[in-house]
C-alpha cells in the first residue's frame, strides 16, 4: 500500500526531457522527439489497458479518431487550435465508452481481435469518406504559427502531462482495482466492485490519451490519411512496451526512445523500419521478459548488493 | 445466537439447478440464520459447489427461489447480492497473486468506503484481526499456502459481510493452521456478528466449529441438525460418512 508518487522523479525527468527540446535546433532531430512524444504516449495508453490484462489493438483505432476530430476541428469546423487538440480526445473517449460497454464483456484472444477489427473497420471508413478526404486524408492541420518553433516542447509536455495523469490513476486505488481484474475477476466481484465499469473507465482513460496522441500527430504531420492509422500503429505501441518493459510506467518511454531513435535511423539507410519492430518484439520476448527496465533493474540491485 | 432477531439471514425455497439432464441441486431448502457457523456438507457430486454458486449469484437458478436478507434475490447478479452484505470466496485461489496482502485485503474495503485513510485503517484492522499484520508489504504468490489461505478470508472479511460464504477454506492446511483459522471464524461471528456459511471436506474441522450442519446428497437435502445430531444420523452415516468411524 505504497502511495508514494516520486513526484521528484517525475519532476526531475520532465524537466530533462523538456530542456533537451529547447537546446534542440536541427529540425530533423526536433521531428524525431516530436515522434518519441507521440509514441511513449500511445505506448502508455497501450500498457494503461494491459494493466487490466487486455490487449487493445483498438489503440491504433483512437489514435485515428483523434487525429480526424482535429483535422476536421481545425480545416472544416475552423475551431482554435486547443479545442481541437482536447477535442481529439474526448471524441476518443466517448466512443471508447461505447465501443468498451459492448465489447469488455469479452476477455483475452476475444477482446483483441475485436479490437483489431475495429480498427480495420474505422479505417475503411476513412477513406469511403469524401468528407474526411477518401484515401488522401486531409491536408493542412496547421498549429499556431506562433507554436510553431515551440512544437517539440509542447507536444512533449502534453505527453508528459497525461503519462503523469495515468501513473497517478494507476497508483491510486482505482488502480489496484485493474490489477485485481488481470489477476482474478471473479474475486474481485465479490466485494462489491463493479468490474465492467472499472474496466469501461480504464479503457476510456487509456483512449482519452490516444485520441490526444492522435491530435498530436495531426498537428506534426500536418497531413493525415487512413493509412497512418492501421493496426500496425498498435503493433508498434505494443513494441514500445514490451522492449521498455511494462512493468513499470518508464518501460514503455524507454521502449518509445529506442526503438522510435532506431527506426529513424533505419529510414536513414533506407531500409525497412518494420524489421526493426518485429525483430524488437521477438528479441525482448525472448530475451527481455522484463524488458530493457528490468535489466536495469536487475543491474542497480546486483551493484547494490555489492556496495553492501 | 441472538435473542431478539430470529429471521434467516439467507433462505432458499425449493432451490433447482439443472445442467442439462442432470440435476446438480434439486428442490433445496436452506436456511443460514444470524450469529451462526452453518456448515454445508456432503460427498464429491453432492452440489454443494452448485448452491454456493446459486446463493452468489453466479449461476441462476432452474426453479425455485433465494431471499437475501429478507429480499427476493432470484437472478440477481453476483454484483448486487455482494453488495447487499453477501461475500463469499472461491475453493481455488481466491487472492491476487501479483499484488501485496495489503493491497489484496485493500480490494475489500474500497465498495462503501469513500475515504482513503479509512480503507487503510480497515485493512489495518482486518489484518489484525487475521494475524496477517506482519505479511501487509508481502507479495500475496509468494507467501505459503496457508497464509494464502487467510488472505482469501481477509479479502471478503474486509468487505464487513453479513454473510460470510467460504468455500473450502481449509483445504491443504497443517493443524495448526486449521485450529487458527477456525479461531478466526469463532470471532467473525462473535465478535462481528457475521453468520458463516462453511463448505468443507475437513469433517473434523467441520464437526468442532459448526453450530448447524446441512448435509447435501445427490443435490438433494439428507440431513440438517447440530453436530452431534448429524453424527447420529442413520442416513449420513450411510450416505456420507460410510464406514468411516469419527476419529
Amino acid at each position: 500500500m505504497d502511495d508514494n508518487l516520486k513526484l521528484p522523479y517525475w519532476a526531475i525527468g520532465i524537466g530533462i526531457a523538456l530542456a533537451a527540446t529547447l537546446i534542440v535546433k536541427d529540425p530533423y532531430i526536433s521531428s524525431v522527439i516530436n515522434l518519441i512524444s507521440i509514441a511513449a504516449l500511445m505506448a502508455a495508453s497501450l500498457r494503461f489497458v494491459m494493466l487490466m490484462g487486455e490487449l487493445n489493438f483498438a489503440t491504433a483505432a483512437f489514435v485515428g479518431i483523434g487525429a480526424y476530430t482535429a483535422g476536421v476541428a481545425v480545416t472544416i469546423l475552423d475551431w482554435p487550435f486547443l479545442v481541437a487538440l482536447v477535442l481529439g480526445g474526448i471524441i476518443a473517449a466517448l466512443i471508447s465508452i461505447v465501443f468498451g460497454f459492448v465489447t469488455l464483456r469479452t476477455k483475452g484472444p476475444y477482446f483483441l481481435l475485436i479490437g483489431f477489427a475495429f480498427t480495420e473497420a474505422i479505417r475503411i471508413l476513412y477513406s469511403k469518406s469524401m468528407v474526411l478526404g477518401g484515401n488522401s486524408g486531409m491536408v493542412g492541420i496547421f498549429p499556431p504559427m506562433a507554436l510553431d518553433a515551440w512544437m517539440p516542447t509542447f507536444v512533449m509536455a502534453v505527453a508528459a502531462i497525461l503519462i503523469f495523469g495515468l501513473y497517478v490513476l494507476e497508483r491510486s486505488d482505482f488502480g489496484r482495482i485493474l490489477t485485481a481484474i488481470r489477476d482474478n475477476e471473479d474475486v474481485a466481484r465479490t466485494v462489491g466492485l463493479n468490474i465492467l465499469f472499472c474496466k469501461i473507465a480504464c479503457f476510456a482513460a487509456a483512449s482519452f490519451a490516444a485520441g490526444i496522441a492522435g491530435s498530436l500527430h495531426a498537428f506534426v504531420n500536418n497531413v493525415i490519411s487512413p493509412g497512418d492509422f492501421s493496426f500496425l500503429l498498435a503493433a508498434f505501441a505494443l513494441a514500445y512496451v514490451k522492449v521498455g518493459g511494462e512493468d513499470n510506467v518508464v518501460g514503455p518511454l524507454v521502449g518509445a526512445v529506442l526503438l522510435v531513435t532506431l527506426g529513424s535511423y533505419a529510414l536513414g539507410l533506407g531500409g525497412q523500419e518494420h524489421i526493426f519492430y518485429g525483430t524488437a518484439i521477438v528479441l525482448a520476448v525472448l530475451l527481455l521478459p522484463h524488458g530493457v527496465t528490468g535489466i536495469a533493474r536487475r543491474g542497480w540491485a546486483l551493484i547494490a548488493r555489492k556496495e553492501k | 445466537m441472538s435473542a431478539t432477531d430470529h429471521s434467516p439471514l439467507l433462505r432458499t425455497k425449493g432451490l433447482t439447478r439443472r445442467f442439462g439432464g442432470l440435476v446438480a441441486v434439486s428442490d433445496l431448502d436452506l436456511e443460514i440464520m444470524p450469529n451462526e457457523i452453518l456448515g454445508l456438507i456432503g460427498p464429491n457430486g453432492a452440489g454443494k459447489s452448485t448452491t454456493f454458486n446459486l446463493i452468489s449469484g453466479f449461476y441462476k437458478p432452474s426453479a425455485g427461489e433465494l431471499f437475501v436478507f429478507g429480499q427476493n434475490c432470484t437472478g440477481k447478479s453476483p454484483l448486487s447480492i455482494s453488495r447487499m452484505g453477501l461475500v463469499r470466496t472461491f475453493q481455488h485461489g481466491s487472492l491476487m497473486r501479483s499484488m501485496t496482502v495489503g493491497d489484496n485485503i485493500l480490494l475489500g474495503a474500497i465498495h462503501g468506503i469513500g475515504s482513503r485513510q479509512k480503507r487503510r485503517e480497515r485493512v489495518r484492522e482486518t489484518a489484525e484481526m487475521l494475524g496477517l499484520s506482519g505479511y501487509l508489504s508481502d507479495e500475496a504468490g509468494t507467501l505459503p499456502h496457508g497464509i494464502q489461505r487467510l488472505v482469501s478470508i481477509g479479502i471478503a472479511f474486509a468487505a464487513r459481510p453479513r454473510l460470510l460464504c467460504l468455500d473450502e477454506p481449509l483445504t491443504g492446511l497443517n493443524q495448526t493452521e486449521v485450529t487458527n483459522t477456525l479461531s478466526v471464524l469463532e470471532r467473525i461471528r462473535d465478535d462481528f456478528g457475521c453468520s458463516v456459511l462453511l463448505v468443507e471436506h475437513n469433517m473434523k474441522a467441520v464437526m468442532k466449529v459448526c453450530d448447524r450442519i446441512v448435509v447435501l446428497h445427490h443435490g438433494q437435502h439428507l440431513a440438517t441438525g447440530t453436530p452431534a445430531e448429524i453424527r447420529a444420523d442413520k442416513n449420513v452415516i450411510d450416505a456420507y460418512l460410510g464406514h468411516r468411524n469419527e476419529h
